[in-house]
């Protein structure tokens, strides 16, 4: 089972995150890396059920894993909502003072930094923002070595 | 999440530990909003224990530090950690709020 659908409410995003977790431990990845991924997908999954759906209709948010090479994987997260491209959006500047600084980006600014790579597009009614990340080194060496042995 | 309050020489020591995610950052929000409202000027946020922060718990932090700072009193943070500090790091909040390897360094370094 590598998809979870269920509708965009904050109730669900300890759900979103076990699921997640639960992939990222099977696929031997570091306490580390698992937690700083985990990072990345509740940004995206709160910003999708913050903004995506009208507070009063609320519509689904799709979490799935694909195995795209040995070396990597992808993470998509799909809902129906209004467009949004959060790769659009600015970074904050990080430089500035406490009564300055701002809020808003640091969502969208901790994804790019925990992830690989980071890609967005709209297809027919759906924003599908997609999360590639690379496999853990000693998984992909051990599915190497399985792979010489046969 | 759980937090544990301890006052010390006029210092409010706040410890989190666990999560401070979506879910959990509204509570410490009340928490540290309710502690800077009884008059408590000089506060550390002990993450000691803390295994995991989001922009959530981000807001929270700089929410607090602004509103301590037009009450002209200080917040600092004390024992980072890990992917916590990660996240400090790459925000660019450790360098605007004050950060100590211990609570008691955060303690000691004056008001």
């Amino acid at each position: 089972m590598n998809t979870l659908s269920l509708k965009a409410g904050i109730e669900n995003l300890p759900v979103f995150l076990g699921f997640l977790t639960h992939f990222l431990t099977e696929r031997s990845f570091s306490l580390k890396r698992r937690k700083e991924i985990e990072i990345a997908a509740e940004e995206a999954l709160v910003n999708i059920i913050r903004y995506a759906y009208q507070l009063d209709k609320p519509g689904d948010l799709e979490l799935s894993f694909h195995d795209k090479t040995d070396k990597r994987l992808e993470i998509e997260f799909r809902d129906r909502g209004t467009p949004f491209d959060p790769t659009s959006m600015t970074e904050p500047d990080t430089e500035l003072s406490i009564s300055e600084r701002k809020i808003g980006g640091l969502g969208i600014l901790l994804i790019r930094r925990m992830v690989d790579g980071l890609s967005y597009r709209r297809q027919g009614d759906q924003n599908i923002l997609t999360f590639s990340i690379l496999m853990p080194e000693d998984e992909i060496a051990n599915k190497k070595g399985k792979t010489e042995a046969s | 999440m759980e937090i544990q309050k301890k006052k010390e020489d006029n210092i409010m020591v706040i410890a989190v530990s666990g999560r401070l995610d979506a879910v959990t950052s509204p509570e410490l929000e009340k928490e540290l909003l309710s502690i800077i409202a009884e008059g408590n000027k000089s506060l550390v946020l002990d993450f000691a224990k803390l295994d995991y922060i989001s922009s959530a718990g981000l807001r929270v932090v700089l929410a607090g530090a602004k509103k301590i700072k037009q009450q002209q009193g200080i917040l600092r943070l004390a024992c980072l950690k890990g992917v916590v500090k990660e996240v400090f790091e790459v925000s660019g909040f450790d360098s605007i709020i004050p950060c100590f390897d211990t609570a008691d360094s955060a303690f000691k370094a004056g008001s």
